[in-house]
Parts: structure tokens; C-alpha cells; sequence
């Protein structure tokens, strides 16, 4: 039976990690905790290297990378594979199932540590959930998404997730509502204020 | 350090849970596993009545209430407040900030089992993450989203994931890409199979 009696990850610091990744066709050391104080950083993880649904998670938020530059984000993924098949997946072109070049770097996390932190590992199985976690600048998880089978996910709701936090974040005293993007109206936390929004919608 | 060491709730059976609810201006009993074999459950918690960026979620998910039975799904509230807090919440209008008539029930969740059970439950403040999670007709946890501070969630995205999880369901042999919607092509988890989606995008 599964059960989570640990404090929830959301709202909590981040497990810091090390690990080897690939970027820009070489490897290279990733540190969780060098992003504290820098950049908002977009994790996500997926289940193995040379599936199916897989790429076009990873090849949807490769393309759009320079959105989530523009909000000083950085996105991660990551996969228990080791950095030689994140290495030959990237080197594989798209129309072949591959991935072609990637904007950020894919993790190693050959020692499934990384996975089990987030607690996105299926231990019968060896290999992670699709989870997707939004840390901000202090290094606080402030979203997850998890999804089983072969429900890709979605950047634009990633994205608008970002977005939102990031307004609450520079706004302490507003906070959104359902849905809320860019531009839309947001809420005071306030008896009276709030009203303002109700009597406005 | 928040951590999950436990297995992951995506991919396994819900905990079960019983517990007092308010739906149509009365109280009743709602018990998840009543669901199993008969309908797909979202079930969303909210950290407590009568707060600011709850109720927009809230309503939002009763005026498409008629959208996810459509998708044989019931919706499910869910907050640590009692049967009576609920009652006050949707019998107070919607321009004071409260819910109105809502099409679904409002589970009290006053013991806090149901938001541990989920891991959602923020222990020294007493109250719920806003946590969302998607179950398929056996009770098995298909979905998870969980957001901090005031952050909306989106109904269009959950109304997404469902119907990706719905479809894959009924055509086991396919995968959904990321950001799938109803009526785009979706993939088949055969290396062969797989090159005519990759060629055709």
C-alpha cells in the first residue's frame, strides 16, 4: 500500500544532488544546489532513453528553452540511464526516434539516488515516474506533477505554473487564482480587498 | 529534509478513505473505494475554507462538473474544515467569497487521515497542500499535481491528463506524446510503428 507519511516535498527544500550529465555532446557535473540564489530550475524526470512518448517531452521543452531563459529557469531532466545513452540519444536524430541536440543538459542517474529523493522511483521496476518539479530560487520545491502509463506532459502548463509562481513570488501580498495567466487579474488576500475581485468577475 | 522514501502514489492503489461530505446542502458519506469499478475520481484537496485562491478552483471544477461526467468522472473536494464550515462556505454567495451551489461533494477531512494518506498534509501548519490526483476505475493513482503558495491549478490541463489517461486506457497499445489532446495522433510503443508518428511530424 503506498503511503506518504514523510513531510510532503512541495513546500520543502529540494534533496540536493550531484551527477554527471550530457550537454552540448559532452559530459559534464551537475550540482542541484549551485542554481540557490541564481535561477528557478524546471526537474523532470522520465522513465528510460529510446521510448516512445519520451521524446517529445524532451524535445517539446528543448525547443522552447529560450522561454524558460527569459524567466531565469533551467531545466533538467533526468533518467537512470547512464551518460553513454543519454549521449547516443541525442546524437540520434529526431525522424529516428532520437533526440537531436538538446538546449539543457539530461542527467545520469545510473545510481537511481536521485529518483528515490523525489520520490518518483518504482523500485519493482527500477526506473522513474514522470515527475516534474518546479524549484525556486531558494531552492524550494514549489510544484510536482506525476504522471504513470503514457501520459506525456504538458510545457504550456509548465509554463503558466512558472509564471504564476513567479508573479506570487515578486507580489507576496496577491495570490492566483484557477487557470491564472499573464496579464489576468490576481487576488488580494484580503476580506475586503478580495471582494474587489469578486464583484469584478 | 523532506524526503519520500515510501513507494510512489502514482502507479498504485489509492488509500481508501470514508468520511462525512456536504453535497447539495446535506451531509452525507462518500467512501473512494465505493468508486472502484464504476468511475474515474479527481480528487483535489484545499487547505482551508473560506481563504482567497480556493474558491475560484473550487467553482471552476462545478461549472464544468458536466464536462468530466461526460468522462464517467467524479470530482471530489477535499479540506481539513468540518461538514459545517463546508455548508456556511456554499450557502455564502459568490460575489462575498464564498462558493455557491456546488455540483459535487466537499469532503471534511477533519481528522487530517485523508490529506496524510495523500501526503499532502503540511504538518505544523495543520492544513493541505493544494494537491489534485487523478484515479482510474480500478483505484489506481494515475496523476498527481501539487502546488504551493497561491497557485491556481488549471481545469483545461486536468480535463487534458484525463482524457490522455481515458484514451490510453481503452488503446493500451498506443502512447500519448507530450501536451496530447483528443483527436491528435498518438504514438505506438513499437521501434518500427514508432518511425511513421516520427516521419509524419
Amino acid at each position: 500500500k503506498a503511503q506518504a507519511d514523510d513531510l510532503p516535498l512541495v513546500g520543502n527544500k529540494a534533496p540536493d544532488f550531484e551527477a554527471e550529465a550530457v550537454f552540448d555532446q559532452e559530459f559534464i557535473k551537475v550540482k542541484l544546489s549551485e542554481y540557490i540564489g541564481k535561477k528557478y530550475v524546471i526537474l523532470f524526470f522520465y522513465p528510460l532513453d529510446f521510448t516512445f512518448v519520451c521524446p517529445t517531452e524532451i524535445t517539446a521543452f528543448s525547443d522552447r528553452y529560450e522561454e524558460f531563459e527569459k524567466l531565469n529557469t533551467e531545466v533538467l531532466g533526468v533518467s537512470v540511464d547512464s551518460v553513454f545513452s543519454h549521449l547516443a540519444w541525442v546524437q540520434t536524430d529526431r525522424k529516428s526516434g532520437g533526440l537531436g541536440d538538446l538546449n539543457y543538459p539530461l542527467v545520469s542517474d545510473i545510481t537511481k539516488s536521485i529518483s528515490k529523493s523525489f520520490g518518483v522511483l518504482i523500485p519493482d521496476q527500477g526506473i522513474a515516474l514522470r515527475g516534474l518539479f518546479i524549484i525556486d530560487k531558494e531552492g524550494v520545491i514549489q510544484h510536482s506533477t506525476i504522471n504513470n502509463l503514457g501520459i506525456g506532459r504538458s510545457v504550456d502548463e509548465t509554463m503558466r505554473t512558472l509564471q504564476a509562481l513567479q508573479y506570487v513570488q515578486e507580489n507576496p501580498d496577491e495570490v492566483c487564482p484557477a487557470g491564472w495567466k499573464p496579464g489576468e487579474k490576481s487576488m488580494k488576500p484580503d476580506p475586503k480587498l478580495s471582494k474587489e475581485y469578486f464583484s469584478a468577475i
